[in-house]
């Protein structure tokens, strides 16, 4: 699942690891294909004959993380919070209030034996409750067709009113910057200079997830940091954004996340004694990081950047065993332990098929070094 | 296939060929003891995985006897809520790396024990941070020695 076993550096090895540690923070593969069936099911109840809403053909698509692959399980419990548009085929000026087709989305739900149990309706979207597997929140939009092909509008949470969105569009603009331009195959050679064997490519899929998973590290790093003060964390989209905009393209996550970090307190310095501007690139007139106006949320952020540099610093140099998982947990929370114990099994399960290496110091390889002949460690009863 | 009484079985290297071939093969490994014939004792660092702690290990080695594993510094550690460390031997603190028969006399030290120590190494790691030991081997029903449960996702 996780690609080649690489230990042949403290960054090859790192990124293993926090690869496992994304897999463990995403929504799993089984919930993903159950989302996916409860909002197909949503849309045909919404269509269906005799809701209010059929005439105005709705359709369900996932944005967000769901759409664009950095989910993250919130801390302290297992539902994820998943986001879906539902889009009807109406203008928006012929609707009064974007509340009154909500109110119409969510009369229809409360007819429906399931979902009115499920349902909450919140101030922009109607949120359904699946207990132990996640929250889904569906937002309801029309076509904006004037502002461009994927435009919609949503209801505005501040004004009551509706505002441009393009969740299509920024997904798009999102794959695009994934695109891996700095193989693996190329960059980790040289530093393998001494292995006899080839090195085999990473999985395509692998390589590019590498943005994915530096936006799912991030979002989880400030959902531990800020916990306290949730109310100056950054916005998901705001540290999507960033990271995409800097992303150069490496297979490695953990050069990557040293790039996107060194990239961000550039443009920090440059923007001084101003803030930076996180401008939309599916919508340039929406600036993302408009609560930065507030000075003290700006700041939250610049402190919150200055130490996860120092920290990520510090983990990616020699570290005792102890102090790398300290800090690593420090960043990750709780699948830290649980990445190390997978990339044991891994090795485990190398080792039993005999495909163990032994390099200098004993160095363990999966790639390269003397075969290592089969043990059971053995002991006292 | 008849016994030819000029055919020797295979004797294993001598103590002189163990230490040859731990000098070309574990140049970082130092001999630190040695009596001709009788036992040879080497010290050398060992580090399992980039991300492990680099451990001082001293080998010792008779003929006929399994080779004696032990570790320096830093000192192993019985993880909290543990009795004991997994695959160990209390009674002269040293490793636990292989079964009887799985130590041959035809085996070198620098092939096989150094590796199996380092792979115990590395294990132990794991353990101390998991309590989860995910390197197999005997006595599966020592707590010790068990893995953790699999996560049902």
């Amino acid at each position: 699942m996780i690609g080649q076993l690489s230990l042949e550096t403290r960054r090859s090895q790192l990124d293993d690891l926090l690869a496992r540690v994304c897999f463990e923070l995403q929504l799993s593969p089984t919930r993903y294909k159950e989302a996916v069936e409860r909002y197909e099911a949503v849309c045909c109840w919404l269509e269906a004959e005799g809701s209010p809403v059929a005439s105005y053909i709705p359709t369900i698509y996932p944005q967000g993380s769901m759409r664009i692959g950095t989910t993250v399980k919130p801390l302290g419990r297992e539902e994820h919070d998943l986001d879906f548009v539902c889009e009807f085929q109406v203008d928006a000026s012929t609707i009064e209030a974007p509340i009154e087709l909500l109110q119409r989305v969510a009369e229809r739900l409360n007819e429906h034996k399931v979902y009115s149990e499920l349902l909450e309706v919140k101030n922009r979207c109607v949120r359904l409750n699946y207990a132990n597997e996640f929250h889904m929140d569906i937002l309801p939009a029309c076509p904006d067709p004037a502002s461009g092909e994927d435009c919609i509008v949503v209801p505005d949470r501040q004004s009551a009113w509706w505002k441009p969105s393009n969740p299509r569009g920024y997904a798009e603009w999102f794959e695009d910057r994934c695109i891996v331009t700095v193989p693996y195959q190329f960059s980790e050679r040289k530093l393998a200079m001494d292995s006899a064997e080839p090195i085999p490519a990473q999985e395509a899929s692998h390589e590019k997830a590498t943005l994915k998973h530096v936006v799912q590290l991030l979002k989880r790093w400030r959902d531990i940091y800020y916990q306290d003060r949730s109310d100056v964390a950054p916005i998901s989209m705001v540290l999507t954004t960033l990271a995409a905009m800097f992303y150069g393209g490496h297979w490695s996550v953990s050069e990557s996340m040293t790039t996107i970090l060194d990239s961000i307190e550039e443009a920090i310095s440059a923007a001084m004694p101003g803030r930076i501007y996180v401008l939309n690139p599916a919508n340039s007139d929406e600036d993302l990081s408009e609560r930065w106006n507030d000075p003290k949320q700006y700041a939250a952020f610049i402190e919150g950047m200055k130490d996860l540099k120092v920290a990520w610093n510090r983990l990616t140099i020699d570290q005792t065993f102890e102090k790398s998982v300290g800090i690593l947990e420090g960043l990750a929370g709780e699948p830290t332990k649980e990445a190390f114990r997978k990339q044991a099994r891994d090795l485990q399960a190398a080792r039993n098929a005999s495909l163990l290496k032994s390099r200098r110091a004993g160095a363990i390889s999966a790639l390269s070094g003397a075969s290592v002949r089969t043990n059971t460690f053995h002991g006292e009863e | 296939m008849a016994r030819n009484r000029f055919h020797k079985p295979p004797a294993g290297p001598t103590l002189d060929q163990q230490i040859y071939r731990m000098s070309c093969v574990r140049p970082e490994f130092r001999m630190t003891s040695h009596s001709r014939q009788v036992s040879v004792t080497w010290i050398g660092p060992i580090r399992p995985t980039p991300l492990s702690d680099e451990y001082t290990v001293s080998i010792s080695l008779r003929p006929g006897v399994r080779p004696v594993v032990r570790v320096l510094q830093p000192s192993l550690k019985i993880r909290e809520g543990a009795t004991c460390l997994p695959h160990f031997y209390t009674h002269n603190n040293s490793l636990c790396l292989h079964e009887v028969h799985e130590w041959r006399k035809t085996d070198f030290v620098a092939d096989c024990i150094i590796p199996w120590a380092s792979l115990w190494l590395y294990f132990y790691e794991i353990w101390s941070i998991t309590g989860s030991w995910e390197g197999g081997g005997t006595h599966p029903e020592k707590p010790e020695h068990r893995p953790l449960e699999e996560k049902i996702n």
